[in-house]
């Protein structure tokens, strides 16, 4: 029964990813195009949030904090490789799925994609390339998965301490010279109507990030948010005939009807059929993205949400290799060919 | 008689995210001194929330008057003009 909690917690999640629509790689783009910070912003308040809130429940023995791996090679090459499946497929993970909310059927596909590229990983044709490449370069401290806190020698609390200023600082000089004037706006507009501002998007992230991990810990795997890790048991479910309900099993569909949710009361709703080029480009890219992620051990939601904020080095190496990636990429794609 | 302004229209619906920007500046880089001259205005159709939040800041920042229509659920027209 604790189980049904992944779905609820995944409503909220859906609910508050498509409000705000929180996709890091439209973000990412937002920044360098545009130079707005919207959901760079929203992400800091996400990472503050549950690093804080984190610390604090593991303090309190709410919780016991589970850094992924750094498995070195793995992480950074699968990291670069979720990036470039994320340029095709035009969303992150997180975007993947709520987008999938708002009636867009190419994102089912690259859904799929991402499925068949993470259980190919996990347990299919990748299976072996994976583990040499995880098992010859991972790097542990002193037994246990490294953070930053064991890395350097340092309580946790310290660490804890500086990013936050550093955070806090970061948010600040982002902060949007002209105020854009906010238009007069019921309660039920501002939370069902309008785009939710970087602050409460980051914020409500955050605080579902320490429920999920409190629920998800309840229910036998001891982790915040994730995402491809919920899409590989579906997939197998539905190849193989034997469903195994879990906590990630459940997050997922409820991720998806959070986000139809919001979106139809949004009137952010429609179905819309992509063409055959664009479902193709939809399969590639997410199985990219799936495999990668199975590679480094997490998608960006497991690295950038739940892991970075839990100190872990793996996740800090990964993030750093998923958006350097896109980065790169859409640099060559797009800004280059801009300036001239 | 001022004759009226010709309306330039694109449709950038279902264009993968991010090129609904892209297209949306390539095409205002290809019509840029008619549409200063007041000569064009440009009609842009989009389903991406990110267009209809990006596109009427960078344009009213270089200058230009931009209106955002709901035309239907994910469905906005961005109407850019002199």
């Amino acid at each position: 029964m604790i189980i049904l909690s992944g779905f609820i917690v995944g409503l909220l999640f859906g609910f508050v990813l498509t409000r705000g629509y929180f996709c890091q790689f439209s973000g990412l783009s937002d920044a360098l195009m545009f130079k707005n910070f919207r959901i760079i912003k929203a992400t800091i308040w996400a990472v503050l949030i549950a690093m804080i809130g984190f610390h604090l429940m593991a303090s309190l023995e709410i919780i016991t904090l589970n850094p992924k791996p750094f498995f070195g090679a793995a992480s950074i090459i699968g990291g670069a490789v979720f990036g470039l499946g994320m340029t095709l497929v035009g969303a992150c993970v997180g975007g993947t799925t709520f987008k999938m909310g708002t009636g867009l059927i190419s994102y089912f596909i690259a859904g799929i994609g991402i499925a068949l590229g993470g259980l190919s990983a996990a347990e299919g044709f990748l299976k072996p390339i994976r583990l040499a490449l995880q098992d010859t370069t991972k790097v542990m401290i002193k037994g246990a998965n490294p953070t930053l806190s064991s890395l350097l020698g340092l309580n946790p609390w310290i660490l804890v301490l500086i990013l936050a200023v550093i955070f806090i600082w970061l948010l600040l000089k982002l902060r949007t010279e002209e105020k854009e004037p906010r238009p007069e706006a019921t309660f039920f507009a501002r939370l069902f109507k309008l785009r939710w501002s970087p602050a409460l998007t980051g914020v409500a992230i955050g605080i579902i990030g320490m429920i999920a991990f409190v629920a998800s810990a309840a229910a036998g795997r001891n982790y915040p948010l994730g995402i491809v890790e919920g899409y590989i048991p579906i997939l197998k479910s539905f190849l193989t005939g034997s469903f195994t309900l879990s906590w990630m099993y459940l997050l997922i569909p409820g991720i998806i009807l959070g986000s139809t949710i919001a979106a139809f009361v949004a009137g952010e709703f429609r179905w819309r059929l992509p063409n055959w080029k664009t479902a193709v480009i939809m399969l590639i890219g997410g199985f990219l993205m799936g495999g990668g992620a199975v590679f480094a051990a997490g998608c960006n939601v497991t690295h950038i949400l739940s892991g970075i904020p839990q100190l872990s080095v793996g996740s800090i190496v990964s993030g750093i290799a998923i958006f350097g990636a896109v980065y790169l990429i859409d640099y060559f794609r797009f800004i280059r060919k801009k300036q001239s | 008689m001022e004759t009226k302004p010709e309306i330039i229209k694109l449709n950038i619906e279902g264009e993968i995210c991010p090129y609904p920007l892209i297209t949306t500046i390539k095409k205002y880089q290809e019509i840029k001194e008619n549409l200063e001259s007041g000569k064009r205005i440009l009609e842009v159709t989009t389903d991406h929330p990110p267009a209809y939040e990006n596109i009427p800041r960078e344009f009213r920042k270089k200058g230009f008057q931009v209106e955002v229509e709901k035309m239907g659920p994910a469905k906005w027209k961005i109407i850019i003009k002199k």
